[in-house]
């Protein structure tokens, strides 16, 4: 092995994976709080804008979030499996999804970043960071259901 | 009359030039160097200055924000038509507006969390129930 790609492997490995996990427990919460087709939808094109724009599509991204928590916070959103939540807790719990939708939006849009060194086409890039966000996604909904 | 521009100049006007350059005096490079340096801008750290892309699918926008202290060069002319100042200006408005909204979305988001969270309530019931309750 060349010296000095120990750590970029490293580096980059440890990067996509907790991007992977972050992820996979999106898409359990997504599940667990019984999110609409239509919402999944959104989420996996603004994950798609994400892995193709980076950096460019925080905006965007930021966007699609804040709608999330909107919807969330009008419709009294709770997991599934809850008939009734305090307040107060609700709300708690309303600022952390609100807070984990942030990171992994800039997770996935700094992805590019810890690709660089590999010197992948950008093509390349897009469908491995696709192609990881969406299995997690759906290893999260599965999990959960 | 208009002002001949460097491309109107005959060649051998040009070389004259040269030699009137060649014939200036210490003293005039030193009088020429000031008026430049008085009428070119002069640069000022800025207070803010962000610079960010925004990627909407179809287009890629840069946003720029500065903020500092205002030094530059008033003189300086570049013409548009009016038609251009019109689009330019519903573009801006548009702009301000998706950003003011989206900030707004952001700001009162946050603020009823908080109240939530905090265990204060303003109206009986969630605004959920209030919406149901206006909508009838």
């Amino acid at each position: 092995m060349v010296q000095g790609q120990l750590p970029k492997i490293v580096r980059t490995g440890a990067y996509l994976l907790v991007l992977w996990l972050g992820y996979v427990v999106a898409g359990r919460l997504l599940a667990v709080y019984n999110v609409p087709a239509v919402l999944w939808l959104g989420t996996f094109l603004a994950t798609l804008h994400l892995a193709w724009a980076g950096t460019g599509a925080i905006a965007v991204g930021m966007v699609w979030v804040l709608i999330l928590i909107w919807i969330a916070a009008i419709t009294y959103a709770m997991p599934a499996y809850l008939h009734a939540l305090d307040g107060s807790v609700w709300a708690i719990s309303l600022f952390k999804l609100w807070a984990r939708g942030i990171i992994l939006v800039l997770l996935l849009a700094f992805a590019h970043r810890f690709l660089e060194p590999w010197h992948l086409r950008r093509t390349d890039a897009f469908w491995l960071l696709v192609g990881l966000v969406w299995s997690a996604l759906g290893l999260g909904a599965l999990i959960y259901h | 009359m208009e002002k001949p521009t460097a491309s109107d100049i005959p060649l051998s006007q040009d070389i004259s030039a040269s030699s009137i350059l060649s014939n200036i005096t210490p003293e005039q490079w030193v009088a020429i160097e000031k008026i430049v340096l008085e009428r070119r801008a002069k640069t000022n750290p800025k207070l803010i200055d962000i610079r960010f892309v925004v990627d909407v699918v179809f287009t890629r926008f840069f946003v720029v924000l500065m903020v500092g202290k205002d030094r530059r060069d008033h003189s300086r002319n570049h013409p548009v038509t009016s038609l251009t100042k019109l689009g330019n200006t519903f573009a801006a408005v548009l702009l301000l507006l998706g950003a003011n909204l989206v900030i707004s979305a952001f700001i009162l988001l946050t603020l009823y969390l908080t109240k939530s969270a905090l265990r204060v309530n303003l109206m009986p019931g969630h605004m959920s129930e209030q919406l149901e309750k206006w909508s009838k």
